[in-house]
């Protein structure tokens, strides 16, 4: 059974004063591909700290501004909890996903000896946020889709169902929250959503968009280029403190690592050619059942209804259990999942030496099993019927860039299960594609 | 007048064209270190990149796991495989209680070096596979033991480009995975085309009727001189094989420019599905003959009863098969016209691995392998080689990692031509 509840949505438009309005080129720059301007796109999502405006806010008295988020934010009664970003052309469409995979249980057997019930069926559902930017020539404007999901509950039915406690019966309460904003060509705005519930604090997302300092590309050009990814881990400290990591250069970032701030988590190098639409990838493949066959199960009741008549203290316990236990679910079909970094693009040199990429990143992380039906074996609780878990992030954008910088393409919480709410760190994405003889 | 009329072009051919040797290097490097360099030297190229990884070897912060040598026309493509084709279960059904599941289906899969070059593409494919894997059986958790195979992790790295310029080029840099996630180090794969002239020089135009040698041997070392020239002669060769041994070796004769087939093959039959289950009970032994590593030997089988049953104590039995060639097959072409004074060689040799357990049964409170397939290891070369008479030409060399102590071995394939 699903319950859904719905969020409000709440746009203000406005435009931080100090910024230049991201949604307008500049004179004499057309919006035609291979003669863009890089832009970073960032989301915040922001908690109301501050009992009172928390208060209001759920009232719906308090109207919020850009400028007022920032002065909440750091007067202290607003926080930011998590941030994602990443690397695309002003007025060019692009895509931005970040969300855990969830497989749980839609169906369940019930089980006659009051233990947990056996889940029959499974259902994937993304957690996490989907962010879309589309861009009509005619008539001119530019569209932000959001879409949020947030889900409760999870953590309570793992730890039941690691027990085996009969109370293990996952009931998901999923939180959505989507936008379509259009902003015209005149607009000067920021995007605010709001997701809010009667449990979680109020929550707001700020979009933000700046674009990128220019950088004179070297007068080197080449048709073979190599191509490197880095994904840094960076605790949360350094993160928020750090004034604008999307200009930084390698040593800086290389600072963070022997401080001890930031780690490198991944590195992935491979060659590209222009004008080709080729993939960077560096996987492996997990290969995990789908389905689960029963079998025996009659049995294996007779023998737990046995050992039960007589709970030495009214608990249920693990009991050493001879027989039945190993064929009474078996995986009958498995599925390959590739994880990893997989990155796919085609590169365009410019007239002006700059390089034209249009690419899409990916970045799938195993969780691990997660255990949906724990047996009791020899004393303990052993995992039985099991999904498993994938972290995603997943950008589509094309950008202008120079040779040889480092570039931030994308800024991702580190989330660690379904149901993280406080990441500790945040992943980011550095390219750079370097000119080879 | 025809013969002499292909020796004169044969010979003006043959220094026109020039034999390209393709070297393919992958290390395992430890990250601290190589980040480390690699952010003070942000823009360094492949080639201070290659040297600072033989300066880590050298400082034990690097270990080689392949280097591989291959030759071919310059104008003519070159295939090499070397690696072991895999069979992993993809499909179970239960066996009863506290019994490991009997494999039904199996699939099979290259893991390894595959390299693909011709003159307007380059391709590299390497994949490992990650053991041992987590079983999603209990019982099979409970008694696995190192190196029994369930549904197996596989990291595959791949390179597509048009054919790379001469030089080292880098081809790929990515984290090493284990079973449990990254291992703290990277793979780097290096690749790397020069140009032979020596070859050449010595080359000479295909007789009417010759013989042919093959020679597959294993070394610890092989001269530089020798990867890099690619002819040895017959005291070179006796030199190099006091620190080796012959592994394969077939002679053959052929005329005119029909294809020559030497093959040592013999028929290996391994199971592919299994039904149970049946408690055996031992009657007595036999002992049969049995290759291993292109070596032959004797081992011992038990002659056992079986008896219908399920559990943990009963065997499967296997339920269908596959035949296997394994051994040397190697056919040889000369060629024609232009071409005239090369050799299109085809080379694949493949031998058995050791006993790969799929299941266990609990016999006597041990757990004894049940089901059992063979992994093949397979080296291949599909090139064009300069046609030299008397003396060896190398085809292709490998260097394998044979583990954490830094030992290592070199196989490698020669051909000698001589005139009848």
């Amino acid at each position: 059974m699903k319950k859904f509840l719905t969020a409000a949505m709440c746009v203000a438009s406005s435009c931080l004063a100090q910024e230049g309005n991201p949604f307008i080129l500049p004179k004499g720059v057309q919006a035609k591909e291979g003669a863009g301007i890089p832009c970073h796109h960032q989301w915040k999502k922001i908690e109301i700290v501050d009992e009172v405006l928390a208060k209001n806010w759920k009232n719906g008295v308090v109207k919020v501004t850009p400028e007022s988020i920032q002065a909440e934010l750091e007067n202290g009664a607003m926080r930011v909890s998590r941030t994602w970003g990443m690397l695309a052309d002003v007025a060019q469409n692009f895509t931005f996903e970040n969300h855990y995979e969830l497989i749980y249980p839609a169906e369940y057997k019930p089980n006659h000896l009051k233990l947990e019930s056996f889940p029959t069926a499974f259902e994937p559902r993304n957690v996490g946020v989907s962010f879309v930017q589309n861009f009509e020539v005619q008539p001119k404007h530019w569209s932000i889709e959001s879409y949020v999901t947030e889900f409760q509950g999870y953590h309570d039915y793992l730890t039941q169902r690691r027990a085996g406690s009969p109370n293990g019966i996952f009931m998901p309460i999923f939180n959505v929250a989507r936008s379509k904003q259009q902003l015209s060509e005149n607009a000067k705005s920021s995007q605010i959503l709001d997701l809010k519930t009667e449990k979680s604090p109020a929550t707001l997302f700020l979009y933000e968009s700046h674009p990128l300092p220019t950088i004179a590309p070297s007068a080197q050009s080449s048709t073979r280029f190599q191509w490197s990814c880095k994904v840094l881990k960076v605790g949360n400290e350094t993160f928020w403190n750090v004034k604008n990591p999307w200009t930084y250069d390698g040593t800086e970032y290389q600072k963070w690592i022997t401080r001890g701030d930031a780690e490198l988590v991944l590195h992935n190098v491979g060659m590209v050619e222009v004008a080709k639409r080729q993939s960077v990838n560096s996987y492996s493949e997990v290969i995990y059942p789908t389905e689960y066959q029963e079998s025996s199960i009659e049995y294996k009741q007779t023998e737990w209804r046995k050992k039960l008549d007589k709970p030495a203290d009214g608990k249920v316990s693990p009991i050493d259990h001879p027989h039945g236990l190993a064929e009474a679910w078996v995986p009958s079909a498995f599925e390959p999942r590739i994880t990893g970094v997989m990155v796919d693009l085609s590169l365009n040199p410019l007239p002006t030496g700059l390089l034209h990429l249009h690419y899409s990143l990916e970045h799938v992380v195993y969780m691990g099993r997660v255990p949906h039906l724990s047996l009791p074996y020899q004393g303990k609780w052993m995992p039985h019927i099991t999904m498993p878990g994938f972290v995603v992030t997943r950008t589509t954008a094309k950008a202008t860039i120079a040779p040889s910088v480092w570039y931030v393409s994308a800024i991702a919480p580190v989330i660690t299960s379904a149901e993280t709410r406080e990441p500790t760190h945040h992943y980011l994405y550095l390219i750079q594609l370097q000119p080879l003889p | 007048m025809k013969t002499i009329f292909t020796l004169i072009l044969s010979s003006s051919f043959l220094h026109a064209s020039q034999v390209t040797q393709t070297g393919a290097f992958h290390y395992l490097v430890d990250k601290p270190a190589l980040d480390a360099w690699q952010w003070e030297h942000d823009q360094s190229t492949a080639t201070e990149l290659h040297s600072q990884v033989l300066q880590f070897l050298k400082e034990g912060k690097a270990r080689e796991v392949h280097a591989s040598w291959a030759y071919t026309h310059e104008d003519k493509s070159l295939q090499f495989r070397h690696g072991t084709e895999i069979s992993y279960p993809t499909a179970y059904q239960s066996a009863g209680a506290l019994a490991w599941p009997i494999p039904t289906d199996l699939e099979n899969r290259f893991i390894g070096y595959d390299l693909r070059q011709d003159t307007k593409r380059c391709e590299q494919i390497y994949s490992d596979m990650n053991l041992p894997q987590a079983s999603y059986y209990l019982p099979s958790q409970l008694s696995a033991q190192d190196g029994d195979r369930f549904i197996p992790n596989v990291t595959e790295l791949n390179h597509q480009s048009s054919k790379l310029p001469n030089g080292i080029h880098l081809l790929k840099q990515v984290d090493a995975q284990g079973v449990n996630g990254p291992i703290g180090k990277y793979h780097l794969t290096f690749f790397q085309n020069s140009k032979i002239d020596e070859s050449v020089e010595k080359a000479s135009p295909m007789p009417q009727k010759y013989q042919v040698h093959l020679r597959y041997i294993r070394v610890d070392e092989l001269p530089v001189k020798l990867i890099n020239g690619m002819i040895a002669t017959d005291d070179e060769m006796e030199k190099m094989l006091k620190q080796g041994h012959v592994m394969e070796q077939v002679d053959g004769s052929g005329s005119g420019h029909e294809t020559l087939s030497l093959n040592r093959l013999r028929e290996h039959i391994e199971p592919r599905s299994w039904f149970g289950g049946y408690e055996s009970s031992k009657v007595g032994t036999r002992e049969i003959a049995n290759y291993q590593n292109g070596e032959e030997g004797v081992s011992t089988q038990e002659i056992v009863l079986l008896k219908k049953n399920k559990g943990a104590k009963a065997r499967c039995l296997p339920q269908k098969f596959d035949p296997v060639d394994i051994g040397l097959a190697c056919k040889i072409t000369p060629l024609t016209g232009e071409d005239a004074g090369w050799l299109n060689i085809d080379f694949q040799r493949s031998t058995l691995s050791k006993d790969v357990v799929l299941r266990r049964v609990e016999i006597d409170g041990k757990w004894e392998p049940d089901c059992i397939i063979h992994d093949v290891e397979r080296t291949e070369w599909k090139c064009t080689s300069p046609v030299v008479i008397g003396q060896w030409v190398l085809l292709g060399a490998v260097r394998q990692d044979l583990g954490d102590d830094g030992k290592s071995a070199i196989l490698a394939c020669f051909i000698k031509v001589q005139s009848l």
